[in-house]
């Protein structure tokens, strides 16, 4: 799930909206993580949106943002981030969300524009180590993820039923047009969802159910095209919650895909997904365990060296030679990765806008499963990590 | 007799240094035209979460902060939400990069602060208690 590069037009029509509202109250913030990653790390991996290579160990989770957003009058807003990324084409700065929201009544909002795709309790803010415990979101759950971000429109209605809690419920609807990934382009005909989020004293709770259809993802090979056409459901359920210096944070997200007879490949990518998070916090210290898992009903579909690819041979190849020249995964189905993870680490606040966290990670696939690698990294895989984050 | 003065003033300047920094009574306060007379600390919480848009009388709240590195804006998000600056500074995070919240305005000085409440009828805001003058009416005090 890469991001696009900076749409000029957009880029530019929103600094217009900008100057223009010379009344407009102008806000600029920001956030930036700096990081290194060691270990076993020869093979890439998938992690959230990015793929993690052994060259980028020392700025896989390097990352600058910065937002402006524009009070325009009492009920218009404009916002833009520029995100730049150490895993995307040597920080290449993208449009991560730029869109008008516009303030209905007191309880009803909508936004309009380029947005973050919801559906579990740190998708909106992935990119902001600031604002979670660990270094990454665990891989397993933010992996599922079918789109970082999309092209469309969300409302949202905030109601309280109660005291303690105070709901909010977000419908969304778009589309991702294509963008490259994973060595080919993918796109998104329609995505849509919604997600009720309800937000308590000590804590946070997230659900969500989504779908998007006609994900068509398609690599050229030689002369030919590879091409993956499928439909996703799924569904997430996600509570964060501290008291007494204790942090418990737990996520689960359910993805079901339906292949559409356009493909030509064939996906098995249905997964269950979870992590849990025990967190204990000793002053500005915040030392944390996590454990995470996927499942699916689906074996992992890996050719070994020699084996005839799929599909027939580009032109110019002869069919006897048209064979996996490395063990690999099958197109389409690199995002069916089975494997169990524990994760170690601890997170520092120097002060209310930054922090420092180091954590160790085993990642065992599964049987048979490269887990989130791309090649088989073998029984485990062990990473130690070291970031930093800001906020300003 | 030289030794027990040296240790006498040693302990002394242990127990100080040990105690932390002593902070006045802080105070929260509106302008003198606002009706509210009085605010819970779990009404003020919800305020400066931004999950509370209007005052109980009805009219609109713009809450006021002390700066970031302020040890009077530590104690009063201690003591009001139980949380820390960097718990606050994570919770705005996640709204502000969401655009689905906007925290309190920060201003720099307490006189400044003031200035601000006494020219603004919606707002809120906390001081130190021994800086309380007529401009500012006090509704609550932070314990």
């Amino acid at each position: 799930m890469a991001k696009q590069k900076i749409y000029p037009w957009l880029l530019a029509s929103t600094l217009t909206v900008l100057a223009s509202a010379s009344h407009a109250e102008i806000t600029v913030s920001g956030f930036a993580s700096a990081g290194l990653i060691s270990g076993d790390i020869k093979n890439s991996f998938l992690s959230g949106s990015d793929i993690i290579t052994e060259s980028a160990q020392f700025g896989a989770d390097n990352t600058l943002g910065v937002q402006v957003a524009a009070d325009i009058n009492d009920r218009v807003n404009v916002s833009t981030l520029l995100l730049s990324k150490g895993t995307v084409d040597a920080y290449a700065a993208t449009a991560q969300w730029a869109y008008i929201s516009y303030e209905i009544s007191e309880q009803l909002s909508s936004r309009f524009g380029r947005l973050s795709f919801p559906g579990t309790l740190y998708s909106e803010v992935q990119e902001i180590g600031f604002s979670y415990p660990w270094i990454r979101n665990p891989i397993e759950v933010y992996t599922v993820l079918p789109l970082a971000t999309y092209s469309g429109t969300d409302l949202i209605y905030r109601f309280d039923n109660s005291e303690n809690i105070e709901w909010m419920l977000q419908g969304f609807l778009g589309s991702a047009p294509g963008f490259d990934v994973l060595g080919g382009n993918i796109e998104v005909e329609r995505a849509y969802g919604a997600s009720l989020i309800g937000a308590f004293e000590s804590g946070k709770l997230n659900f969500t159910v989504a779908g998007a259809e006609g994900i068509d993802y398609s690599q050229s090979i030689g002369s030919g095209t590879l091409n993956l056409n499928v439909d996703m459901a799924f569904a997430s359920a996600g509570i964060e919650m501290e008291r007494n210096n204790v942090l418990f944070i737990a996520e689960v997200i359910k993805k079901d895909i339906v292949n559409n007879p356009s493909s030509s490949l064939v996906s098995l990518q249905d997964m269950l997904a979870y992590y849990v998070t025990l967190a204990y916090r000793m002053g500005n210290f915040l030392p944390h365990f996590t454990y995470a898992d996927t499942q699916s009903p689906h074996k992992p579909l890996i050719l070994a060296a020699g084996t005839p690819l799929p599909g027939p041979a580009p032109q110019g190849i002869p069919q006897q030679y048209w064979v996996a020249q490395n063990d690999m995964l099958i197109p389409g189905n690199t995002e069916l990765f089975l494997q169990k993870s524990y994760t170690a680490g601890v997170r520092y606040d120097f002060n209310s806008q930054t922090d420092f966290k180091v954590e160790v990670q085993r990642i065992i696939p599964d049987e048979g499963s490269w887990g989130v690698f791309f090649s088989d990294p073998g029984d485990h895989a062990d990473l130690i990590s070291l970031a930093v984050d800001v906020v300003f | 007799m030289k030794n027990k003065l040296f240790f006498r003033v040693l302990g002394l300047t242990v127990s100080l240094v040990l105690s932390g920094p002593t902070f006045a009574e802080l105070v929260v306060v509106v302008n003198p035209q606002n009706s509210l007379q009085a605010l819970s600390r779990e009404d003020l919480a919800r305020m400066y979460l931004g999950k509370t848009k209007n005052f109980s009388n009805g009219m609109s709240i713009s809450a006021i902060d002390q700066n970031k590195d302020s040890s009077a804006r530590e104690e009063f998000y201690r003591k009001v939400t139980n949380k820390t600056p960097s718990q606050i500074s994570s919770y705005w995070s996640r709204l502000i990069f969401t655009g689905k919240g906007v925290p309190p305005r920060a201003i720099d000085t307490e006189n400044a602060i003031k200035e601000w409440v006494a020219t603004h009828p919606d707002s809120i805001a906390y001081i130190d208690a021994t800086t309380v003058d007529a401009s500012v009416k006090v509704i609550l005090r932070v314990r």
